[in-house]
């Protein structure tokens, strides 16, 4: 910004001819010995009207001399008047000192007319700055603040004066006042930016962030919008290093783009130019105009001047976004961010920024949790620049994204390529050995894990993390279940570091260990200690009671171990640990036959914590032990109990498992008594009866979500009486009579799986997405993502399909559709052409033996078809191996074995062994399971040019 | 010949000030110039009165291709129309603007006239007010024929996406909407990837979507008028992806950022705050 400039001429004069019809009264008899007042102030007039000042100057100054010389004035001449004309005529000359002079002259005879004393006071004010006189001009400019005519300007010109002086404060103090009062108008943002500089010069940078968004919202007021940029631009700085990214991005974002600014600030020039002469056109001489006029021409030259340097900067806009781009990351905007290191990688392919933006692109991905982005942008980096000193960084930002993740086979590539590439970096390599062995811990891959931490004991003996890596390995040895080795190392490790960060860890682990040796004994002192040795609120406590009563289980003593269980559960446990410790209660009580202490411990848990998720389990157990006494209709009432509070809740998603154990209960046969004949079990009528009595509370009934989930219970219940009509009928009426939003996520997603079935893929997608939308992190989300993976695949958009079913793993994690996933993945793969992929995807669904089945079917066949696709006679061969193993160990799978005997028999075509292939159609028309596919009538139309192209001889073998 | 009622009444209006009388001038290729007080426009030509001495009068015609520009100053119904349409008053604008949209209409394309600012505000406030498809694309369509602005244009193209997204036609507003990004002033811009971030929206392509609507306050940080919306629709788009915190953090920032818009309260409702 440059400094503020002065008007060289008074601001407020009123017309000349006014004045001087003023001081021109009737004429004296004083021409005797010179020439009359009148003639003189007529002669000056005349001088003024031909804009000649120096002269009226001095004639004035005559006039002043004779009066002060106690020459007696014609009547009606205001002395005043003429001191102020004079004073004014100097200052138009330039003769500022002469000005100033006549001014102090003129306030020391305190004129009658205050508004007279104010236009003295502006003038004079006005004289002393441009006699850089800016310490005196500070209080004169203040008197005239009293003068409502001059207020602002004093104002303005008072906090000119003070910047120029150096007084800054005086100067941010006199800006915000007249900020404050006067009209929001072209002045008003001009000033709001000459405070911005002041603010942003002397660090008040909160102060200078407020003026900023104040402008940002009258931004049409501001003329000289090259200067609010560059000002925009230092505060963004400024903020920057004062650790304030959200000011900072504020700042960042009122600067404009190099085409932009420019535009914007030529239509702003072209303005003020307009403006300028529009005000010559229209007002010849007025000097309040000419001084508008004035600071008009100031501000544009202000402009143009930072117009031009914006124009010679070749970077301005790859340095403006990577600023963004940082302040945007900073402040958690890692979307955002990403998008603009894009834009600065691909528009900005030769600025100095385009290096570090990759590594931000990495950070920001990396940050939103955009794994194959974050793995994508890594690699772009590495190629783009593979000697980059932030490549070890971002390597690590990538490995740590892909962790949080839980992608644990990415990050130990990021790792391995940082560790191996850039050995020298040390400060990164030793916290990414350990990142490395933690990866491999959680993969169980242990004994790798001993090996890199033994590398990093080796490489860093005084390393930062040497302890941790000691604690890793013995924890290491541990998992990998040497529990005589792990406590060695364990004990190592505490005899090292006595006082270690990891002891109490240690001392739980070495009962761990005991326990694992099944030294009872031992493991039971070590937990008597650790629990005598750390205080009552020791995050572990609860671990450590547990363990205790697994200890005492061991040593067959029940009840001490149910008295530590019940410890634990006083304790704060993980819920898997809380899981544990009610599970074991219930199997100790059950071992005792003691099912009311079970029964008596979930229900306290139910009423004691009714919004935990394991309240389902309690309603589950309770159920379970009663009708396991025989008292189902007491345990169906209970669970129902239970049940009902959340049947109203979509949100509540466990409630399905709960109901369909409602439902295996109501399904199973009533049992019959020694001696009396079985009881007839209850019709389905009966049962849904008792559903919605169960289920349809008065506090439920008008929910539709709870009349879903009835409706549900009676589906599953047709469905355990092997009712397959009426189960999709009871499917059906869910669909027909409920929006997706009433219904949670278990059911949308068999609802889904059902229409899908049916092929009403349209309904089936709605259902599907209001899942993901609704219930992303249900644990039902899989059948969302996966559903929606397979309507792309009906719809042959392999990407769509690919990105769902990855989502359905990596998002949802696969609770229940992991199979169909994965099979889903590997078809969207075929689809696009990746062969490779596909098969590593078959193979794994194939050799899965708990997917045992169709699906294993279908993966041999897809197995075929890429060999047959790859076409090589040993593809084939291997293609002609997978179909036969279908129609061999897999013949329960009827569509699969049609499609695969046609599919073997073209294989034995293209190897030319069209015998086979005859015989292989042959054998697939014997099986009578197959005579009416429409498989078995392509294979008939087959066989008659196959046979005819053969030897008579063999034409007939069979 | 009689000028329509309209006309002369918006003529009127325009020569109402003093001030302005003399600002209001057609200026003629051969650099006559016409003040707009003297003439009368008839068919294809300005028609002038001229008194005969001896009494009685005649007519000078000057035929509007003639005419090199206009100096005119800005109609008040533009600034109105403009304040109309930032308070919602769609219909209003409408008729503030239509008048002045007929009147510069000879000569959409002569510097110094006020049609193409004109004709834009019609197609906000025709848009705005979900006038028909048929009648936005032809106001579109006559924009993108007339003007020469780059802004007008490219709001032109925008309107014609926005009627294609209507109608249900994603692939035209796309192709339409690919143009604009890459061609358009920054404003048009900014609305378009407002417009493909809806489309994304309604795909359910969630990802896609967030980063549309975050183009507007990543490249288009001075464009506080467009935040509101670029937010919300970001924070639906989050929250489809799956990421219920920045999604939550997306509607708080509508909500505290620009509390008394129609966004915020939308947020508010959304978000069950």
């Amino acid at each position: 910004m440059t400094a503020p400039r002065f008007p060289d001429h008074p601001t407020p004069l009123r017309k000349p001819g006014i004045i001087l019809a003023l001081l021109l009264a009737a004429g004296s008899a004083q021409a005797q010995v010179s020439i009359p007042i009148p003639n003189i102030l007529a002669e000056v007039e005349n001088y003024i009207k031909k804009r000649q000042p120096a002269d009226a100057a001095a004639l004035l100054d005559r006039v002043l001399i004779r009066a002060d010389a106690g020459e007696a004035m014609p009547d009606g001449v205001d002395m005043d008047r003429i001191r102020l004309a004079a004073a004014t005529n100097h200052f138009q000359t330039q003769n500022y000192p002469r000005s100033v002079e006549i001014i102090t002259g003129l306030l020391a005879k305190n004129p009658q007319s205050s508004a007279l004393a104010a236009e003295a006071r502006m003038l004079m004010g006005l004289a002393l700055a441009l006699q850089n006189k800016y310490v005196e001009a500070i209080p004169v400019f203040a008197a005239a603040e009293v003068s409502p005519s001059y207020r602002d300007k004093a104002m303005l010109y008072g906090a000119m004066s003070a910047q120029q002086a150096g007084k800054i404060d005086e100067a941010i103090a006199a800006y915000t006042r007249l900020l404050s009062a006067s009209p929001r108008d072209r002045d008003w943002a001009d000033a709001a930016l000459s405070l911005i500089n002041l603010q942003l010069r002397t660090g008040q940078l909160p102060d200078a962030r407020r003026g900023l968004s104040l402008l940002r919202t009258n931004l049409p007021l501001v003329d000289n919008l090259a200067g609010l940029n560059v000002l925009s631009l230092q505060l963004g700085d400024a903020l920057t290093e004062a650790k304030d990214p959200a000011g900072a991005l504020t700042a960042y974002r009122t600067v404009l783009f190099k085409k932009d600014i420019i535009a914007q600030q030529s239509r702003r020039n072209a303005r003020i130019e307009a403006d300028i002469k529009r005000i010559h056109d229209m007002t010849v001489g007025d000097a309040t105009q000419m001084d508008a006029v004035r600071r008009l021409n100031g501000r544009l030259e202000q402009a143009k001047s930072a117009i031009g340097e914006i124009e010679k900067l070749e970077n301005y806009d790859a340095t403006l976004l990577f600023r963004l781009g940082n302040a945007f990351q900073l402040r958690g905007g890692a979307w955002e961010a990403a998008l603009i290191f894009e834009e600065i990688i691909a528009k900005f392919p030769d600025s100095t920024e385009r290096e570090q933006a990759y590594f931000g692109l990495v950070r920001a991905y990396a940050d939103a949790g955009r794994l194959e982005k974050t793995n994508d942008a890594a690699l772009r980096f590495q190629r783009i620049y593979p000697n980059s000193s932030f490549g070890a960084q971002a390597l690590y930002l990538a490995a740590q994204a892909a962790g949080q993740r839980g992608d644990t086979a990415a990050q130990l590539q990021f790792l391995s390529i940082a560790t191996d590439r850039y050995r020298d970096n040390v400060e990164l390599r030793e916290p990414m050995l350990l990142m490395q062995a933690n990866a491999l811990f959680s993969l169980a891959r242990y004994s790798e894990v001993t090996g890199i931490v033994q590398n990093y004991l080796n490489d860093y003996p005084q390393g930062k993390f040497v302890e941790e890596a000691a604690y890793l390995s013995a924890m290491s040895t541990l998992a990998d279940g040497e529990a005589s080795a792990a406590a060695q190392a364990i004990k190592t490790y505490l005899d090292i570091y006595p006082q270690g960060k990891f002891v109490d860890d240690a001392r739980y682990r070495m009962a761990a260990t005991d326990y694992a040796r099944q030294d009872f004994k031992s493991a039971l002192e070590r937990t008597k200690s650790w629990l005598a040795d750390y205080p009552s609120e020791h995050p572990q406590r609860g671990e450590i009671y547990s363990l205790q009563g697994d200890v005492h289980s061991g040593l067959n003593e029940t009840t001490e171990a149910i008295d530590s269980y019940q410890q634990a559960l006083l304790l704060p446990l993980s819920d898997e640990q809380l899981g544990y410790v009610l599970d074991e209660l219930t199997r100790l009580y059950q071992g005792e036959r003691n099912s009311d202490a079970a029964v008596e411990m979930w229900e306290t848990f139910a009423r004691e914590r009714p919004d935990h998720p394991f309240v389902i389990n309690a309603a589950y157990w309770i159920g379970r032990l009663r009708s396991r006494e025989g008292r189902v209709d007491e345990a169906l009432d209970r669970v129902a109990d239970i049940a009902s509070r959340y049947v109203s809740d979509a949100d509540r998603d466990s409630v399905e498992r709960l109901l369909i154990e409602v439902a295996s209960m109501l399904s199973k046969p009533p049992k019959g008594k020694r001696g009396e004949p079985k009881p007839e079990p209850q019709t389905l009528d009966q049962l849904f009866a008792r559903v919605d009595q169960l289920l349809l509370t008065p506090a439920t009934r008008d929910s539709a979500t709870a009349r879903a989930r009835a409706l549900f219970v009676k589906s599953e219940i047709a469905g355990f009486r092997k009712q397959p009509r009426i189960q999709k009928e009871y499917l059906d009426r869910i669909a027909s009579s409920n929006a997706p939003d009433t219904l949670p996520p278990g059911i949308l997603g068999k609802i889904g799986d059902h229409l899908l079935e049916k092929n009403e893929i349209d309904l089936a997608r709605s259902f599907y997405t209001q899942i993901i939308t609704a219930h992303s992190k249900s644990i039902f989300a899989d059948y969302g993502y996966t559903g929606l993976g397979q309507i792309a695949l009906i719809e042959g958009d392999g990407t769509e399909a690919l990105r769902r079913f990855n989502d359905a793993i990596d998002k949802a994690g696969a609770r229940f559709k992991l199979m169909d996933a994965t099979i889903g993945q590997a078809q969207a793969l075929l689809l696009l052409g990746r062969l490779d992929a596909a098969q590593n995807l078959f193979e794994q669904v194939a050799s899965n033996r708990s997917w045992r089945g169709p699906a294993t079917a279908e993966s041999l066949y897809s197995l075929g078809e890429i060999m047959m696709k790859r076409g090589t006679p040993d593809d084939i061969a291997k293609a002609q191996a997978h179909f036969q193993r279908i129609y061999i160990s897999y013949k329960r799978y009827v569509p699969w074995v049609a499609k695969a005997y046609l599919r073997s028999a073209d294989a034995f075509e293209a190897l030319g062994q069209n015998q086979e292939s005859v015989n292989t159609l042959k054998e697939m028309l014997r099986d009578e399971r197959l005579t009416n596919l429409p498989e078995a009538a392509t294979a008939r139309s087959r066989l008659v040019p196959l046979e005819a192209g053969l030897p008579a001889s063999k034409g007939g073998n069979s | 010949m009689k000028l329509p009622r309209t006309l002369t009444a918006v003529l009127l209006t325009l020569i109402g000030g003093a001030s302005s009388l003399c600002a209001q001038s057609y200026v003629l290729n051969n650099g006559t110039v016409l003040k707009a007080s003297e003439v009368k426009l008839s068919g294809n030509a300005l028609v002038q009165e001229i008194a005969l001495p001896g009494g009685g009068s005649a007519e000078r015609r000057y035929l509007l291709n003639t005419v090199a520009r206009l100096s005119w100053p800005e109609p008040e119904e533009v600034g109105s129309a403009e304040a109309e349409l930032a308070a919602g008053k769609n219909a209003e604008a409408l008729a503030t603007i239509t008048p002045i949209y007929r009147i510069f209409g000879p000569f959409s394309k002569t510097p110094g006239s006020w049609w193409t600012q004109a004709a834009s505000l019609r197609l906000q406030a025709m848009v705005a007010s979900k006038a028909s498809s048929s009648d936005i694309s032809s106001a579109a369509r006559e924009i993108m024929n007339s003007a020469t602005d780059p802004e007008a244009v490219g709001n032109a193209k925008l309107a014609l996406a926005q009627v294609d997204a209507r109608e249900g036609r994603d692939s035209l507003a796309s192709a339409m909407i690919d143009q604009i990004v890459n061609d358009a002033p920054s404003g048009v811009r900014a609305r378009a990837w407002l417009l493909r971030g809806d489309l994304a929206l309604k795909k359910q392509s969630f990802e896609a979507a967030i980063e549309a609507y975050l183009h507007v306050p990543a490249f288009f940080g001075t464009l506080d008028e467009l935040m509101p919306s670029a937010i919300l629709g970001s924070a639906r788009a989050y929250k489809g992806y799956g990421d219920a915190s920045r999604s939550e953090r997306a509607y708080l920032d509508v909500i505290d950022t620009y509390p008394n818009t129609a966004e915020a309260q939308i947020a508010k409702n959304e978000a069950g705050f």
